[in-house]
């Protein structure tokens, strides 16, 4: 049977890479798993590059929902990143405008500040995928520091993923093991010697 | 204040530990006159951190000296001075922001070339 395993992205550790080259990965996109053979693995490092400013932000204000377009993602591709302020600002992050909450509790939303680097050194509570270039994140950064600030800038870093889809068949298989629904002989020696590893790769609900 | 001063304020603050990178001037700046002079160039994007200046002054009078941001000195520094006549100064400053690059204003109304000389040391973020 398919060995299936889920990758522990949010360990207080350096960022990995969640797969290597020709490994299998699963991808959990609104609710349902997407499966794929992984082609490339290429890392992102932190830099002027992948840093993006949200603007200016006027005190006790926010710079309101901002794209992201410097961890856009091509077709067929899942970015993995984390990210840390530059600046003194607590970031709201959202996976998709506004519907996408991320780091929600029932009655509250966490944000990131230049101190959640204080408990989390690795930023690895910032983990967060963006699939495809349909799928972007949004950013509100607001300012609570008593005065204007110029700018308002988000570094990231992390791997990405180039992805080539498995056999719709395959992908149906693994599907219904991951639930625990009992598959038909054929469906077993479909995927009786993949090895998939699973990521959370998207909030929503 | 003194350097381990400014190492402890380092050591505070997450976005200078794990961001910040030292940004100096490479010579001198010389100041001839009261007009606003470019201390020191932010890398492109970058938020600059000053902690230290040195000053020397070999102008006939005391000098006294405003630094900010820009044409305007928006984002100013409280002045720091007088600078004694003949006299070498390294200042400490507690990691003062500057959201881009630095400028001085002296009142030495007329020096000569190199009387004055000021050189800035800070932190860069964002480069």
């Amino acid at each position: 049977m398919a060995s299936i395993s889920v990758a522990r992205v949010y360990d207080p550790q350096q960022i990995q890479p969640v797969v290597e080259t020709g490994q299998n990965l699963g991808v959990l996109v609104q609710g349902d798993w997407l499966f794929f053979r992984v082609d490339h693995v290429e890392a992102v490092p932190a830099s002027r590059q992948t840093t993006q400013d949200l603007g200016s932000v006027a005190d006790a204000s926010s710079s309101g929902e901002t794209e992201i377009t410097v961890v856009r993602a091509q077709d067929g591709n899942l970015l993995h990143v984390r990210m840390f302020p530059l600046d003194d600002v607590e970031l709201d992050i959202f996976h998709g405008r506004s519907t996408g909450g991320r780091h929600t509790t029932y009655s509250t939303k966490a944000r990131i500040s230049p101190s959640t680097a204080n408990l989390d050194n690795y930023h690895s509570l910032s983990t967060a995928f963006v699939f495809g270039k349909d799928r972007p994140m949004y950013i509100n950064a607001y300012n609570e520091t008593g005065y204007a600030l110029a700018q308002s800038r988000v570094r990231f870093f992390g791997y990405r993923y180039r992805l080539d889809p498995l056999a719709p068949l395959v992908g149906s298989a693994l599907r219904k093991h991951i639930r625990g629904i009992e598959l038909e002989p054929g469906e077993m020696d479909l995927i009786k010697n993949l090895k998939v590893t699973l990521v959370p790769a998207e909030g929503r609900e | 204040m003194d350097g381990s001063t400014i190492n402890s304020l380092v050591s505070l603050d997450p976005i200078l530990r794990n961001s910040g990178r030292l940004h100096s001037s490479l010579t001198p700046v010389s100041i001839v006159d009261t007009s606003n002079t470019l201390l020191l160039t932010a890398p492109t994007g970058a938020t600059l951190y000053l902690y230290c200046l040195m000053v020397y002054n070999n102008n006939a009078s005391n000098v006294s000296l405003s630094i900010g941001t820009g044409a305007s000195l928006t984002e100013r520094m409280v002045r720091t001075g007088p600078y004694i006549t003949d006299f070498h100064y390294t200042e400490w400053f507690p990691l003062i922001r500057f959201q881009g690059d630095i400028y001085v204003t002296s009142s030495a109304a007329s020096a000569s070339a190199d009387d004055v000389e000021i050189q800035a040391f800070a932190i860069a973020v964002g480069q």
